[in-house]
């Protein structure tokens, strides 16, 4: 049996009798034992209870009743969004014993909408990284090319999808973590409006940039997906009173007339000759579907650059303060000094570039330092969301491409930080300013590596997003890449 | 901006971080070429601006609400070490080893049992 590519298609399966619910996850976790162990997506697959919540949503279907719009549809979570009762480790060997006692909300939401979650994917440790190769168990690799990089930090959560081991995914995204392995996977990523997602139950990275997002194989899964996980909730006090929610019969109109930026001059001056040209190809599409373009000037990018990483690791070093083996996580329990307990915990299990980030963001905090570098980045943020307001002034979107570049080989850039780090540069922009962006596929290099484009709108837009999206793919996404075999023919 | 060895091991004191010799010799480097990344804010153009540490009107205290707490065993379920009720900690304070750093004991960034290249 071969399962449908979206959402829509697996649930008319399911409500025409088709196929049963436990079937269909059986065709996933079929996929998963044969590639997970090429691909490296899950770091923990949950075949117990996902067939055990297959069977119960079955026996509810049979009987007449649908639990909700995710009936049966099998889903992966980043590492860093608990579930109760599953081991989670944030990609990092500080938490390798840990098992949180509460779910997500938005993980818990999905759950209730009759999803299954079917594992937990692999990340970047604490999602600090932007190809998944610092991952303290293994890289994740590219469906597409094993030899390169799924982009990260949600790098699991991407390859998952597109390898078909899942057909919807949460990541989560500080400075474009869902929609970098997003665009070289191949998929619709979303980085939502700040707050328009709950963060309970996500490990914190740098709270004032972190959102939860759903990846998906077209636009119309990322919007149910979307519409599932997001809301009020009272545990997250950053959480907005009434997010907008996506009108999914409306996904389909006719959006003639509306106004996309572009920054000609900034995607010549970063973007690879593969990215531009796709980039071209986009908005001579979407001119083709009715809007209207005009030139813009982005904000400073290497400006935006600057002020995320000092933010960011800011946050993150007084976030990561907490990982001291007192409350959880495993060390030298016969240590005799607490020094003696932190260096068997924090010094040896924090990877290197967790720990860079950490000095980074002490220093930025430190005296002396903390008005030359952190006041100075506050206070940019402001003016880079004054910019973005500005532009959102003259036009309804923006489009960019999502990275300079396409997927790259594993250990390309693994030991250059800052090579690594512009990667970003064109995703970084909406986690400053808190407005909504989405990546999606617009084709792919001559090897059949994905390249992905970006739309951001203004802060509660998300329906122009996934409606531009779902006119641009009209619901498609590209075919499952062949995997190739296990030389040694070995299973998960 | 030059990131000396003393510098780093004033930064792993204050952030509880422990390096090994590998990190010892190599993130010198490594940081200098960050800082001088993350360098580029100019102090004229926000010098003007009012600071914003997260996305506007998103920066609000909750209500204190009562609700379901955790137990004992569920809050000491993934402790390292534990003492009837409570979390067990390792020595905060005590005799500092070298004499001549009254206070101060194991200095973090001094590679000693357990680093490992």
């Amino acid at each position: 049996m071969i399962p449908s590519s979206t959402i829509s298609d697996h649930l008319a399966l399911i409500r025409e009798n088709r196929a049963s619910i436990p079937e269909l996850l059986g065709v996933y976790m079929s996929r998963i034992s044969k590639n997970n162990c090429r691909i490296g997506a899950f770091l923990n697959v949950t075949s117990l209870s996902a067939e055990e919540q297959a069977g119960k949503l079955q026996t509810r279907v049979s009987a007449g009743d649908w639990p909700g719009p995710l009936t049966g549809v099998p889903v992966a979570l980043k590492d860093n969004i608990s579930l109760t009762g599953v081991p989670l480790t944030a990609g990092s060997r500080i938490l390798e014993s840990f098992t949180p006692l509460y779910s997500a909300t938005a993980a818990r939401r999905l759950i209730s909408a009759g999803a299954i979650c079917v594992g937990k994917t692999n990340l970047d440790e604490f999602a600090m990284g932007s190809s998944n190769e610092y991952s303290a168990y293994q890289p994740v690799a590219n469906p597409y090319d094993l030899t390169r990089v799924s982009g990260g930090s949600s790098g699991g959560s991407a390859a998952s999808v597109a390898s078909g081991m899942a057909l919807a995914s949460l990541g989560s995204d500080t400075g474009g973590s869902v929609r970098l392995p997003g665009a070289f996977c191949g998929l619709v990523a979303l980085k939502p409006t700040y707050g328009a997602v709950s963060r309970y139950g996500l490990i914190a990275f740098a709270s004032s940039l972190d959102q939860i997002g759903p990846l998906g194989r077209c636009g119309r899964d990322v919007a149910i997906l979307y519409n599932t996980i997001c809301g009020p909730d009272p545990s997250d006090s950053t959480s907005q009173s009434s997010p907008t929610r996506i009108e999914l019969g409306r996904l389909g109109q006719d959006l003639t007339g509306q106004t996309i930026g572009i920054d000609e001059s900034a995607v010549a001056r970063w973007a690879e000759p593969d990215v531009q040209e796709h980039f071209d190809k986009t908005v001579a599409t979407l001119t083709r579907l009715g809007a209207s373009i005009r030139q813009i000037t982005l904000p400073d990018l290497d400006l935006e650059l600057s002020t995320y990483h000092i933010l960011a690791n800011a946050e993150a070093s007084s976030n990561l303060a907490r990982y001291d083996s007192i409350h959880y996580g495993p060390g030298d329990s016969e240590a005799e000094s607490v020094f003696e307990r932190y260096r068997s915990t924090r010094g040896e299990r924090f990877g290197a570039e967790v720990k860079r980030r950490i000095l980074l963001g002490t220093y930025v905090l430190s005296e002396g330092y903390y008005e030359a570098y952190y006041q100075r980045a506050i206070n940019s943020r402001r003016l880079i969301r004054a910019a973005y307001e500005e532009l959102f002034s003259e036009v309804d979107l923006i489009l960019t491409p999502t990275a300079p570049h396409s997927a790259f080989r594993l250990g390309e850039k693994r030991d250059d930080p800052i090579a690594m780090y512009e990667s970003d540069r064109w995703t970084i922009g909406a986690n400053l300013s808190g407005i909504p962006a989405i990546s999606f596929p617009v084709g792919q290099t001559p090897s059949g590596l994905p390249i992905g484009c970006q739309l951001s709108a203004p802060s509660g837009r998300e329906d122009l997003l996934c409606g531009w999206v779902h006119r641009f793919d009209n619901g498609q996404s590209l075919p499952l890449p062949t995997i190739p075999p296990s030389p040694a023919g070995e299973e998960l | 901006m030059t990131v000396s060895p003393e510098k780093i091991r004033q930064l792993c004191l204050l952030s509880r971080l422990f390096l090994n010799q590998r990190e010892l010799r190599e993130f010198p480097g490594e940081l200098e070429r960050i800082i001088a990344f993350m360098d580029k804010l100019p102090r004229s153009e926000t010098s003007g601006s009012e600071p914003e540490g997260a996305p506007d009107g998103t920066s609000k205290l909750s209500g204190d609400i009562l609700g379901r707490t955790l137990s004992s065993p569920e809050a000491l379920s993934n402790a390292l070490t534990t003492s009837k009720d409570c979390f067990s900690v390792p020595l905060v304070i005590h005799r500092p080893i070298d004499s001549g750093q009254s206070g101060r004991q194991d200095p973090p960034s001094s590679p000693q049992r357990g680093d490992k290249e």
